[in-house]
């Protein structure tokens, strides 16, 4: 079963928990800069979107790595770089559509997200639901629904709210 | 190998032009951090006697070793300094990203001495610390500033800024961080002016490190997932506090001065909701917090953030029934650096004494004072933030304005700043805790049982119990329980006191805690530090800690003249009556003198003066504390 992480923007309130426990988890450490998932904020407009690994089926990141450090397993969907192999060139970060990757200085290797093998951290945290862990085919039901629900609530309120739940 | 603390205190001197890194170890031990160190080192080092003004006080910023980790809302920066609105112990605490990212820089605490010759920035970006000139900074608002600063530093970089009421001296100004975090109490923006100090930019990119990182994370989740199952959580990450409820259910509004004491709670003056409804865009979180109870709004001025103080100074109190105009009037606060809170005292004593003749147009330049007037509202802050005619005197702090216009009993004050507004009518508590409070920072000595209990339908059936059996652990008595109660009331401040510090020391936020009926407590705290630091300390041992921290700070007050008869409410509370819920309610000297004798008999303070004895400075290892008193006469 693919599963993957749905990113809902909208509801993202910029706390970053997401980035601590990702980093205390994977690294033993709290630190944004060793977090597989990063806030990307604007205070003044009040705009917070998680970007992180996205898992990609064709991923640009394992085409280019040099020493195939990068794998993608056909079952889980889940793509992962292997620390041991890697050798921190750093051409996973330049090539990733959206900068998932993170190369750390410290460790002289690249980490990414590998959705904590099926069980990812920052979901338990997240308590807006602004990260979901969804069945990857389903993940467009959960966008759809969000936005549908303006005029959901705006039909709802002209027909009335069914009475089931009473 | 250090795990918590970042391990190094940042000391600059902006007269010398020096910077000097110190281990945080040379304090850790006794004071642990934040509050702590603040309280050790403004003791030690700020010489008696001083103006709040002069080079010699020191300005503190400190985050305690949870401060960027995973513990719940672990975000929380705590200023001091001597204060220019009491002369006592100032002290103020703010959240968002700051903090955070003063750990990740590697520094645990910044010590701010002397004063610059020209405005400048201090700029941290890991190891390198330099003082930077900020002349082209100066005169700008908060938020132009750090727009510029982020222009300047990237959008990396987190600010704390002052404005222009920082700038000007205004005995009140606050400390800003982003479009709306600030320390706001007891004018530690007006210190950071005083030093012609703009802004301590911050970006740093290296960990927190943890002793258990596993358990640590475990205890953290658990620790969430209380918060999140808090039976105020829902109100408290949708609104911040409901403001509009403690209006109607409290009549909160005991300090507002105008209304006779036999009016019943006006619905037009609930203003915090319309204006959520009309303005809000969404909720916004400071570091790692479940909560996330910041309101991100967009007013025809422009954005900014809400949290939760400043609706009732700004709306109810200076009788404002205008959501617009309350909006408005806290981003012009926020942006022009003042404290929102003693910025509505003072409006609200100004349209007070105008009514009541003490002043007339004649000594407000012309400017007619009428209550809720959305364009006298919005003048004044602005002309309070740049001490423009008669504001000019109000930014000398209202107790001072009151004393030029022979209006003193106008300046609803206690030991210098103006009463948070509240119920003292009613709340015996809460009289108690804000005369007693250091520094005047009523919030922080709020006993639980009374003002949680005062919501009592609100408590849900299977949390009643608990409570009340609580209330009886720690106050001896169920009348801690009852508001307008006396009994029980001095040791319920000394708990809520006590787990306040201790918040104060590891970093994080109190709404997590102390104020959402203790979700988390001491002995939380205790458990998250020991896993996060590798330290092994009890829950009474931090305890002890918070009140050694408090008999510093104490004693800090006590040298610089504090005496017992300075902590009370004003007369109008003994005198007057209140309407609403509690209708008829006021409070009686001799009870409430017999509740001061209580708390500081359970101090372990002398009860005649409100000095801490020397057997019990002795008893928190103090012992310099007891030898400096003794010097002074303070203590025989």
């Amino acid at each position: 079963m693919i599963n993957c992480l749905f990113i809902d923007p909208t509801a993202c309130t910029g706390c970053r928990s997401c980035e601590t426990v990702c980093s205390l988890q994977n690294s033993q450490e709290c630190s944004p800069y060793k977090s597989r998932i990063r806030i990307i904020r604007d205070p003044e407009n009040g705009v917070n979107i998680p970007v992180t690994c996205i898992h990609c089926e064709k991923p640009v990141c394992k085409s280019i790595c040099p020493t195939k450090a990068i794998t993608r397993d056909e079952n889980t969907g889940i793509v992962k770089i292997d620390n041991e192999t890697c050798i921190g060139c750093k051409l996973c970060v330049y090539v990733c559509p959206i900068g998932a990757p993170n190369y750390v200085a410290e460790e002289g290797i690249t980490f990414k997200c590998n959705l904590c093998d099926g069980d990812p951290v920052c979901v338990k945290f997240c308590t807006r639901n602004a990260i979901r862990y969804v069945p990857a085919s389903e993940a467009d039901i959960e966008r759809k629904r969000i936005g549908a629900k303006k005029i959901m609530e705006f039909q709802t309120q002209m027909f009335g709210a069914s009475t089931h739940g009473e | 190998m250090v795990y918590g603390w970042a391990g190094r205190i940042l000391r600059v001197d902006l007269s010398k032009k020096k910077i000097i890194k110190q281990p945080t170890a040379d304090y850790s031990r006794e004071v642990i951090a934040g509050r702590g160190i603040n309280a050790k080192i403004a003791y030690d080092e700020i010489p008696v006697g001083i103006s709040a003004f002069d080079p010699e006080n020191i300005l503190m910023f400190g985050v305690g070793p949870l401060t960027g980790t995973s513990a719940p809302s672990a975000s929380r920066t705590e200023t001091a300094a001597k204060s220019p609105v009491t002369n006592l112990f100032g002290q103020s605490n703010f959240g968002g990203h700051w903090g955070a990212e003063l750990k990740f820089s590697g520094y645990d605490h910044i010590v701010i001495h002397g004063k610059a010759e020209r405005p400048s920035y201090l700029y941290i970006y890991n190891d390198d610390v330099e003082i930077r000139d900020a002349s082209h900074l100066w005169g700008l608002t908060a938020f132009q500033a750090q727009h510029e600063l982020w222009k300047e530093l990237g959008p990396e970089t987190k600010v704390v800024c002052i404005g222009p009421g920082g700038e000007n001296l205004v005995v009140f100004a606050s400390l800003i961080h982003e479009l709306g975090d600030g320390a706001g109490r007891t004018g530690m923006g007006a210190v950071m002016g005083s030093k012609k100090l703009k802004a301590i930019t911050v970006h740093g990119t290296k960990p927190v490190k943890v002793a258990k990182p596993k358990e640590y994370l475990d205890a953290c989740l658990e620790c969430w997932k209380k918060v999140e199952e808090n039976p105020w959580f829902e109100e408290e990450s949708t609104i911040a506090s409901n403001q509009d409820h403690y209006w109607e259910v409290n009549f909160m509004i005991g300090a507002n001065r105008t209304m006779t004491y036999e009016d019943e709670p006006s619905p037009k003056l609930k203003t915090q909701h319309p204006l959520l409804e009309k303005y809000k865009v969404a909720n916004r979180g400071c570091y790692n917090c479940p909560i996330s109870c910041m309101s991100f709004i967009r007013m025809p001025s422009g954005t900014c953030l809400m949290s939760c103080q400043g609706f009732t100074e700004l709306g109810p109190e200076i009788m404002n029934p205008d959501p617009t105009t309350l909006g408005e009037a806290f981003r012009k606060c926020e942006n022009y650096g003042l404290d929102l809170l003693e910025t509505g005292h003072a409006i609200a004593m100004l349209c007070d004494m105008y009514e009541h003749n003490i002043i007339s147009k004649d000594d407000t330049d012309g400017m007619e004072l009428k209550w809720g007037d959305t364009d006298m509202i919005l003048t004044m802050i602005e002309k309070i933030a740049r001490r423009e005619g008669f504001c000019n005197m109000i930014g000398d702090g209202i107790v001072k304005f009151a004393k030029e216009v022979n209006g003193e009993d106008y300046a609803m004050a206690t030991k210098g700043m103006g009463n948070f507004c509240f119920n003292y009518y009613a709340y015996k508590g809460i009289a108690l805790g804000m005369s007693v409070a250091t520094g005047g920072r009523a919030i922080r000595c709020m006993p639980r049982f009374e003002w949680i209990s005062s919501f009592w339908e609100d408590i849900p059936e299977d949390h009643k119990s608990k409570f009340v059996e609580d209330a009886v652990k720690a106050t001896g008595t169920e009348e801690s329980v009852k508001v307008t109660a006396y009994e029980g009331k001095a040791a319920s401040v000394n708990y809520t006191d006590l787990e306040h510090i201790v918040c104060d020391m590891m970093g994080v936020c109190k709404w997590a805690s102390v104020w959402f009926d203790q979700a988390l407590g001491s002995s939380d705290y205790t458990r998250l530090f020991n896993l996060c630091t590798g330290v092994e300390i009890t829950q009474p041992e931090m305890l002890k800690i918070a009140d050694r921290v408090r008999c510093i700070e104490r004693a800090f007050e006590v040298r610089e003249g504090l005496t017992r008869e300075w902590e009370k409410p004003p007369k109008r509370y003994f005198e007057r009556t209140i309407g609403g819920r509690y209708r008829g309610e006021k409070l009686d000297r001799a009870k409430f003198e017999q509740m001061k004798d209580e708390y500081y008999r359970l101090k372990g303070w002398d009860v005649e003066t409100g000095i801490p004895t020397e057997a019990k400075l002795k008893e928190l290892g103090l012992e310099y504390v007891a030898e400096d008193l003794k010097k002074l006469g303070k203590i025989k």
